[in-house]
């Protein structure tokens, strides 16, 4: 399907809450407690069959809060989702979506270590890629890499005001 | 310690030892041994730990420690504008630098609806083709070694050399090419590029008949493959396991095919794939990879034109306008994606980079469960990986 007709499709089972499609390529958004229904219906139903799970990650959108992004594949269909929510700042909560893609496991510790968002029912969210000790949420937008916390990135200025 | 020993107990006699209790009926009664491979083991091609729970010889489970080549990419590209992600991108597979840095300006380009020259986009499937061989030949040839084939490691580093130095006149970089602007290319290539590009397409094509004899056709190993660590296809799918590897399990999924990038649409050449998803037919499909890269790259010399390689007007200063943008490209161990999101700034707001050995790696828990032992190096050295890419 194109991103269009899965849109339309999509919008038709009142699972999701918005669209957009961008590049040819379609976002769809779902309420926090709506993220593993809509995710299901993704999966299962025979239009999208999005067997293929591609990523889940997230996006800092500062007072916005957390924007987890979940890319999905059909390699049958051969269409794309990115699938998103946004959660708060204050509650980084989600619930996990290990049971329907074996991928989500790393991809979901991955994104508890980096951002601090919390997959409930997952129960192994050790550290993956960082040392056990690291202490910090290290791709919040308020997490400074340690050279930029003593001076400021020196690329932001244009040659000219430097001069 | 032989001072600590009893005066009345020989070594290897009564009393020394492994004591083995019979429980039951006959039956030996095992412990489970936990035996924690790595991070420094020869076949885990650099610092990988899989720490195995094992029943007697067979594996009852396993789990990968990743993480000790972790250098934070993603956080990096936050800081760096977009020539430097380039160069950066290189860096965390350093058997595929060409691909990495292709996805990444691809993403740029789609952001900034960028026109990029005819010439530059043949050029880059030239090299991104040249840099899959290379990717191949050194997996093809640490595969035998890891079986205890010395040979074909010393054959695959013959061709790579050969390949290296074709690509080292044109970029300048042997392994980390930073040849890719946004936009296009650094340079064009050098005169007499194509005249030697093509007598090295022929060369190889013939030596991979050595790599057919040594391996394909070997009892041996063929013996320790086939039918071991079969993967199906839709487990595969489901752990994100891409390139060879899902090919060897039946699933003729390729983005170069699927969903054509650069042009190529408008070459030909097929997706092997393997029956059973067995180690045999991942180290097959590598091999039959090289031979369609072989083949692309000869129709790319029939079909470079000629012109710029890089638009007239470029902008200073690399500024994609607000939005976001997932690219997918087929790179040599499979999916390397960048989503990327700009809100107009000279760097990036988050970048992710998807690597195909992260996911590769995750799916190795399941490859194992129930394997033997002495198994265990012929199942990791066909989940193809490089560390770095684990880890960024």
């Amino acid at each position: 399907m194109t991103p269009e007709e899965l849109a339309k499709h999509l919008n038709e089972t009142g699972l999701f809450e918005r669209d957009e499609v961008a590049h040819g390529e379609l976002s769809m958004w779902a309420s926090r407690d709506g993220w593993v229904a809509g995710a299901e219906h993704l999966k299962e139903c025979g239009r999208c069959r999005f067997d293929f799970f591609t990523f889940i990650s997230a996006v800092d959108l500062e007072d916005e809060g957390f924007e987890v992004v979940c890319h999905l594949y059909s390699v049958r269909r051969q269409h794309h989702i990115n699938y998103k929510t946004l959660l708060p700042r204050t509650e980084p909560r989600l619930r996990t979506l290990k049971g329907l893609w074996l991928g989500a496991d790393w991809g979901e510790r991955e994104t508890h270590e980096l951002f601090g968002i919390d997959f409930d029912g997952h129960g192994d969210l050790r550290k993956l890629l960082l040392p056990d000790e690291f202490e910090g949420f290290p791709l919040r937008k308020d997490f400074l890499l340690m050279s930029r916390e003593i001076k400021e990135w020196p690329g932001l200025k244009e040659p000219e005001e430097v001069k | 310690m032989p001072s600590e020993r009893s005066a009345g107990v020989l070594p290897g006699g009564p009393g020394e030892g492994v004591q083995v209790v019979i429980a039951g009926e006959g039956e030996l009664a095992t412990q489970e041994m936990t035996l924690s491979i790595g991070p420094q083991h020869p076949s885990t091609h650099g610092v990988l730990r899989v720490v195995l729970g094992l029943d007697g010889e067979r594996i009852a489970s396993a789990i990968p420690v990743i993480g000790y080549m972790h250098r934070a990419f993603d956080k990096l590209a936050e800081a760096r504008d977009y020539r430097q992600i380039i160069a950066l991108s290189n860096r965390h597979d350093w058997l595929s630098a060409f691909g990495n840095e292709l996805g990444i300006t691809l993403a740029v380009e789609r952001l900034m609806e960028l026109e990029v020259p005819e010439r530059a986009q043949w050029i880059r499937m030239l090299v991104a083709e040249w840099n899959r061989v290379l990717n191949h030949l050194m997996f093809l040839g640490s595969f035998g070694l890891e079986l205890g084939a010395m040979t074909p490691m010393f054959y695959a580093f013959r061709e790579r050399e050969d390949i290296q130095h074709l690509l080292e006149a044109a970029t300048g970089g042997r392994m980390h090419f930073t040849y890719n602007r946004v936009g296009g290319l650094k340079e064009d290539l050098p005169r007499g590029f194509l005249k030697e590009s093509s007598d090295l397409v022929r060369k190889i094509r013939h030596r991979l008949l050595d790599y057919e004899g040594l391996l394909l056709g070997n009892e041996i190993f063929k013996k320790r493959t086939v039918s071991i660590g079969v993967l199906p296809g839709e487990i595969a799918k489901s752990y994100g396991v891409t390139g060879p590897i899902l090919q060897a399990s039946g699933v003729a999924e390729d983005s170069r095919k699927t969903e054509p990038y650069l042009h190529y649409d408008q070459v030909e050449f097929e997706v092997p794939t393997g029956a059973h998803g067995d180690s045999f037919d991942r180290f097959l499909v590598l091999y039959r990879r090289i031979e369609e890269s072989l083949k692309i790259i000869e129709q790319v010399h029939d079909k470079l034109p000629a012109g710029p390689i890089i638009p007239a007007k470029m902008p200073k200063n690399i500024k994609p306008p607000e939005g976001w943008t997932y690219v997918r490209t087929e790179n040599s161990l499979g999916e390397t994606g960048y989503y990327l999101v700009s809100r107009g700034g000279k760097e990036p707001w988050r970048l992710k980079m998807r690597t195909p050995s992260f996911h590769n790696v995750s799916m190795i828990p399941y490859l194992l469960e129930g394997v033997l032992l002495p198994d265990l190096i012929a199942v990791l050295g066909s989940v193809f990986f490089v560390v770095g890419d684990v880890d960024r």
